[in-house]
């Protein structure tokens, strides 16, 4: 009876180390379709992988990211939704709090594929990441150089 | 003695299950988590998880500074590479996070200068160091392997290297062992300005390189708060009291600011940002010899 438990015990780690595996390499395969698909001969930068349960009520939850962007650059950020979820990532471009774009115009419901800002003024900028109407989803965030 | 088969079966399969989760190679983790660990507990997080990840993503990733050195017709120098065998001197967890950031930067830098063929000793100081803080499995050095011998596909190299590197600071930050992923941005973005400082320029393309190194002022600020989160510890504080006489010569660089509003609109399917803002980095000879000294100074402490 005390095996019986002791293997059950172990079952149940090894499933969950797995489990921990098969994610990890899910959320790779997912960075590297999203890459493929904007393979534009552009540089890779930086991506920002978000993951956000449903908001039951109030505002959406935001992941925010600093980002150094240099003048005389353009750059593109792309925008990769995970299909199987319900949420639709918005990204929104800042420099301090002055807002510069966004990837969805509330207007006419249109969410746009990225991104482009050729960077006049270098320093530092935000990027904000939300998932519309607070639903749930998985996204990625990405920026490529396209000098 | 079926009880005692029965444990040391779990024991077995148990191991090869977290073998095989880790997937590294099998290297002995030495002393990399000494104070690290300790600090890792320790820390009373002034910020949280998020904020780290928000504020580490503002420390580029040295492409950037690599590609203008290359396109401005700065010539590559090997002198400026930390040497490979200096890993042998790299035996707590600080020194080999913050020179995993100076031999990742050196990997990325040599790429870029088409070095590939050179770069395997470093991909193995990459791989080793990374191992040894238990994020070897982020780093895919059986195919940056290959692309370094083949001498082709940079931007394939590049875009694994960076994307292993943010891989790492990610899981290091989920894992409560952010100090780690901060001394890693730390020995990248030190590495970035070192070989900056320090390469031959000329009248033509002097001016670009200096603005690219005064914006790094922003840079600067955002890598101290993050280290003064660990400053209970005696060597992040170290680092962040010679960060601070760094600071004291990028306070010497003045940026000037015009903001216009920005117009956003749409052309053929995407978001177009036409933007008249302007900022304009001023920075003379004198100013970059402050920065290099100190830059120099605190490197070389770095890689000893």
């Amino acid at each position: 009876m005390k095996n019986n438990t002791l293997y059950i015990k172990f079952i149940i780690i090894a499933l969950f180390f797995i489990y921990l595996d098969v994610n990890a390499q899910d959320t790779k395969d997912f960075a590297e379709q999203c890459h493929q698909k904007h393979d534009n001969g552009g540089r890779f930068i930086r991506e920002f992988p978000v993951q956000h349960r449903a908001v039951e009520s109030g505002s959406p939850r935001v992941a925010r990211f600093n980002v150094v962007l240099n003048r005389g650059t353009k750059y593109r950020f792309y925008i990769c939704n995970d299909e199987s979820k319900p949420g639709e990532l918005i990204l929104s471009l800042y420099r301090g709090s002055q807002f510069l774009a966004t990837s969805y115009m509330i207007d006419n419901d249109r969410h746009f594929p990225y991104i482009e800002y050729e960077v006049s003024a270098s320093g530092q900028y935000s990027i904000e990441l939300m998932f519309k109407d607070g639903e749930e989803g998985r996204g990625l965030g990405v920026i490529y150089s396209m000098d | 003695m079926k009880k005692v088969y029965s444990i040391v079966l779990i024991i077995l399969i148990g191991g090869f299950v977290l073998f095989y989760n880790s997937c590294s190679s099998g290297k002995e983790r030495d002393d990399a988590f000494d104070i690290l660990e300790d600090t890792a507990i320790s820390e009373e997080m002034e910020f949280e998880d998020e904020e780290i990840v928000g504020m580490i993503s503002s420390v580029p990733n040295p492409v950037e500074m690599s590609v203008l050195l290359q396109r401005s017709d700065v010539v590559f120098s090997q002198e400026l590479m930390n040497p490979v065998n200096n890993i042998d001197n790299y035996n707590s967890g600080f020194k080999k996070a913050l020179n995993l950031g100076v031999y990742g930067t050196n990997l990325v830098h040599m790429n870029i200068y088409d070095r590939s063929v050179a770069t395997v000793r470093y991909l193995q100081n990459v791989r080793n160091l990374a191992e040894d803080l238990r994020i070897g499995h982020f780093f895919d050095y059986e195919t940056l392997n290959r692309l370094s011998e083949q001498s082709r596909n940079v931007d394939s190299v590049l875009y694994i290297t960076n994307r292993s590197f943010d891989e790492m600071t990610r899981y290091l930050i989920e894992e409560n062992r952010s100090s780690l992923a901060v001394l890693i941005a730390s020995g990248t973005w030190i590495e970035s300005i070192y070989i900056a400082t320090n390469v031959e320029t000329f009248p033509e393309n002097k001016e670009i390189i200096y603005e690219r190194i005064g914006e790094q002022k922003v840079v600067l600020d955002n890598l101290m708060l993050l280290i003064s989160n660990f400053r209970d510890d005696q060597q992040f504080d170290e680092l962040f009291l010679d960060l601070m006489k760094l600071k004291k010569e990028f306070d010497k660089v003045n940026i000037e600011y015009i903001h216009k509003d920005p117009i956003m609109k749409e052309v053929d399917g995407r978001i177009v940002v036409v933007d008249k803002s302007t900022s304009k980095v001023n920075i003379d000879d004198e100013i970059v010899r402050g920065i290099s000294d100190k830059v120099n100074y605190i490197r070389n402490k770095i890689i000893q």
